[in-house]
């Protein structure tokens, strides 16, 4: 899947990339065709080079250079589709030999400004020979027309048009205008002609084009990426063992949303291993939001990004399949439980195929009856641990049999005495790291959270006097 | 060689018509020619690229202007590449439109170009303040009056204006609409500080309070008055609108008790839109109006001649013309 698409699948991941620092259309076009990596050896290599990079920008010898570069990239014109006609044989107008030029003689630049950078230089190949060709009379200035330099009869026969063309200013003599028209269609004869020799002589680097195209585009990605694991605390994630296990892991945009509002944000750790898992919790303690940065996590690591977190270990998958309650079903004509179904469904004929998934589903069956919601979660939750894919289900269900691991989110912190909770201090209350936990009983905490959030007093008091009766019909 | 020393203190200039056929063109080639031989760097561009259809229905040549070895025009990619003349390309732009990216080019030959530009205002004013780059000293806008288009010539400096015969072939009448025109064009700016704050503001209708505060009142546009009329003047009486003005804007005003403080505020001349005798009634009541852009009146030119063969007096058009406007007016003719 291209980077393209996950955008729309994954949630928090155009947040990351709308504040990539991309200087051109051209990189920004190759970043979102970038496939997500499934080979440890390729991804390895991808991290170091973001890594590699990282050191340099941090190094004062390189720094400046990269500074350099940046500005060059920013010059960058996306001429992929010239490049595309080079390789076809197809002659080329004024305005691509233009692009072609200045692109080659940009991509010069920042081949010589990272001389001391070799990591990144080296996958820029040489286009002198392309500057050479453009660049007859050896300016090296990114403007372009067919000079006489390309042709040495164009330089008499230009000068014969500018003395035709004085003498017709003043005159409107026909016999002047049609010489007029005759040296100048001998000189467009030529320009064509040049035209398409240096379309034949550029064919013949098409391959040093395409490949400094993609650099050129690697190279702006990479310092990017670079530039916002430095400014957003990510951090290069060790790929390829067996584990997947995050210290410090957060989300990044809500990250920045509470800490503008000088509010707590707590990282939390997490250990996702292979067959379910079962996280149960108190409403608002973070249970959807932690299922959103496994998911962020595993795909920015796999997109080739470092992720957020203080540390992380992780094995590669080949899909990472999600299904989260927010979603509008109701335009397909389906309701929330079959949206989710047929979802669900899905996943588990993915986890019959193969195995290197990674599964989040957010509050399985939660739209349909407790009886038979409990079945419908540790039906899936056996299913998927015997596959031995990496699956995280959350639930409000209690006294679930399925034989898997159980987490819980650790919930309110007994607040001692004098602070009341309100709905804007709540998330001072709440410890959301994980703990394991049997799954026997979960956290009624619905009720509090109701009143904290300021529901009608009068709805409190009845749900409690129900709970209440019930508790005792039960006792009797 | 009348007004070209005048047009050289200005760093852009638009040379706009008042309709098609007065001359606009003729206007242009003057200024490029008598301009060719000053040791000044010329730009030339042109606002949005409707000219060539429309004379393709008027039936009357191309306005392709003439442009002299050295200077610099900008033209879509598919005007430049149909160029005769011999040119360097120096830039293409990220900017599309429908003719294709923006070409900057030096000129190397003499010859005819078919020039066209940035297709809205912002996009233009950041073109002239571009050129600064290429050390030119003046850039000069092929301009149109048109709500047609979205780019505005009042961003230049200073502005040529061609009216003619083809605007009335009736010479009081062509007079009065011509004074009304440089009457807009010579509406009095609005203070610094307001015309910084203004300058940000691209839609809506807004409140000016007494204090200098502005107070959006969640008006798309003047069509939209209504919904708003209880609301207009409820921080004083100064008002800028953003968007085009109507007749129904300045009638609406007119009427109100406080017509005679009431100040409005318009982006530039060219998003007046209401005809003579609605404006003028409203100026009578004691009505303001000003701008947050405001351009120079370089030179007013005369065509006498229509393209549906009326042919005005030259002098006659001249001399009556110069009364109304106070201000000198060259036959295009004859320059």
């Amino acid at each position: 899947m291209q980077l393209k698409a996950a955008l729309a699948e994954i949630y928090g991941l155009r947040y990351m990339i709308d504040r990539l620092d991309i200087k051109s259309g051209l990189a920004h076009r190759v970043l979102l065709a970038s496939p997500f990596i499934v080979s440890q050896k390729e991804l390895q290599h991808q991290l170091e080079l973001v890594s590699s990079t990282q050191k340099s920008l941090c190094d004062d010898s390189t720094k400046p250079l990269l500074g350099k570069v940046t500005i060059k990239l920013a010059q960058v014109r996306d001429i992929g589709g010239t490049a595309k006609s080079i390789q076809k044989g197809i002659t080329l107008n004024d305005i691509e030999l233009f692009e072609i030029k200045s692109f080659a003689l940009i991509a010069q630049e920042v081949k010589e400004l990272l001389k001391t950078i070799p990591f990144l230089g080296e996958q820029l190949p040489s286009l002198l020979a392309v500057v050479e060709l453009l660049d007859p009379e050896g300016t090296r200035i990114p403007s372009f027309y067919i000079s006489s330099h390309f042709d040495a009869n164009l330089a008499p026969l230009r000068r014969q048009l500018l003395g035709l063309e004085l003498m017709l200013e003043d005159s409107t003599d026909e016999q002047l205008q049609r010489d007029a028209d005759e040296v100048r269609s001998k000189i467009e004869a030529i320009e064509d002609g040049v035209r398409q020799r240096l379309s034949t002589l550029l064919a013949s680097h098409a391959n040093e084009l395409a490949k400094a195209i993609s650099a050129i585009a690697s190279i702006d990605i990479l310092i990017a990426k670079a530039k916002q694991a430095v400014a957003d605390s990510l951090v290069m994630p060790v790929i390829g063992g067996e584990t997947t296990s995050y210290q410090g892991l957060f989300y990044p945009q809500l990250k920045e949303v509470l800490e503008q509002q000088n509010k707590r944000y707590q990282p939390i750790d997490v250990e996702v291993n292979r067959g379910s898992c079962l996280i149960t919790g108190a409403n608002m303690a973070g249970k959807t939001v932690l299922l959103k940065t496994l998911a962020l996590s595993q795909a920015m690591c796999q997109y080739g990004f470092f992720v957020p977190a203080q540390s992380a270990q992780i094995a590669l998958v080949d899909h990472i399949l999600f299904s989260i309650i927010d979603e509008q079903s109701e335009l397909s004509g389906l309701s929330s439980y079959g949206a989710e179904m047929l979802k669900v469904n899905h996943i588990v004929q993915m986890a019959k195929k193969q195995h290197r998934l990674l599964v989040l589903i957010d509050e399985l069956a939660r739209t349909t009856n407790p009886t038979e919601g409990r079945a419908i979660v540790n039906a899936v939750a056996n299913f998927l641990d015997e596959c031995n894919v990496r699956a995280i289900i959350t639930t409000h269900y209690s006294g679930l049999g399925a034989m898997c691991r159980k987490l819980r989110v650790k919930g309110f912190i007994d607040s001692s005495g004098d602070t009341q909770i309100t709905i804007r201090n709540i998330g001072d209350y709440i410890d959301y790291s994980l703990v394991e936990d049997d799954g026997t009983s979960v956290p009624h905490e619905a009720l509090r959270i109701a009143q904290i959030l300021g529901v009608d007093a009068d709805i409190l008091t009845a749900a409690a006097n129900q709970l209440g009766a019930n508790l005792n019909s039960n006792k009797n | 060689m009348p007004f070209i020393n005048d047009i050289l203190t200005y760093k852009s200039l638009s040379i706009v018509g008042l309709e098609k056929n007065t001359g606009k063109t003729e206007c242009l080639n003057y200024v490029l020619s008598r301009l060719k031989d000053m040791d000044k760097r010329i730009a030339l561009t042109s606002i949005g690229i409707d000219g060539e259809s429309r004379d393709i229905v008027t039936n009357t040549h191309k306005p392709e202007i003439r442009i002299y070895n050295g200077m610099i025009f900008i033209s879509a990619e598919k005007h430049y590449l149909q160029r005769r003349i011999t040119s360097e390309i120096l830039d293409v732009s990220n900017i599309h439109t429908s003719l294709g990216r923006l070409v900057t080019a030096r000129a190397l030959s003499s010859d005819k170009v078919m020039l066209s530009g940035p297709p809205d205002t912002h996009t233009l004013k950041s073109l002239i303040a571009g050129m600064s780059q290429y050390n030119v000293d003046l850039t000069i806008v092929d301009g149109a009056l048109s709500r047609l288009s979205l780019a505005s010539p009042a961003v230049t400096e200073g502005m040529v204006l061609a009216t003619g015969a083809a605007y009335s072939a009736n010479i009081p009448e062509l007079v009065r609409k011509t004074k009304y025109v440089i009457d807009l064009i010579n509406l009095p700016e609005v203070e610094p500080a307001l015309k910084q704050q203004l300058d940000a503001v691209e839609s809506g209708i807004l409140a000016i309070d007494p204090q200098g505060c502005l107070h959006d009142l969640n008006v798309q546009s003047v069509f939209m008055l209504e919904k708003a009329k209880d609301r207009i003047f409820s921080h004083g009486n100064r008002l800028f609108v953003a968007g085009a003005t109507s007749n129904n804007l300045f009638e609406f005003l007119r009427m109100q008790k406080n017509a005679a403080s009431i100040e409005l505020i318009v982006k530039d001349f060219t998003k007046i839109f209401a005809t003579p005798d609605v404006y003028y009634s409203f100026i009578r009541k004691g009505g303001t109006v000003k701008v947050v852009t405001r351009t120079k009146l370089a030179a007013v030119c005369i065509n006498p001649v229509s393209p549906q063969g009326y042919r005005l007096s030259s002098d006659e058009l001249k001399a009556a013309m110069q009364d109304a406007l106070q201000m000198p007016v060259y036959d295009v003719k004859k320059l």
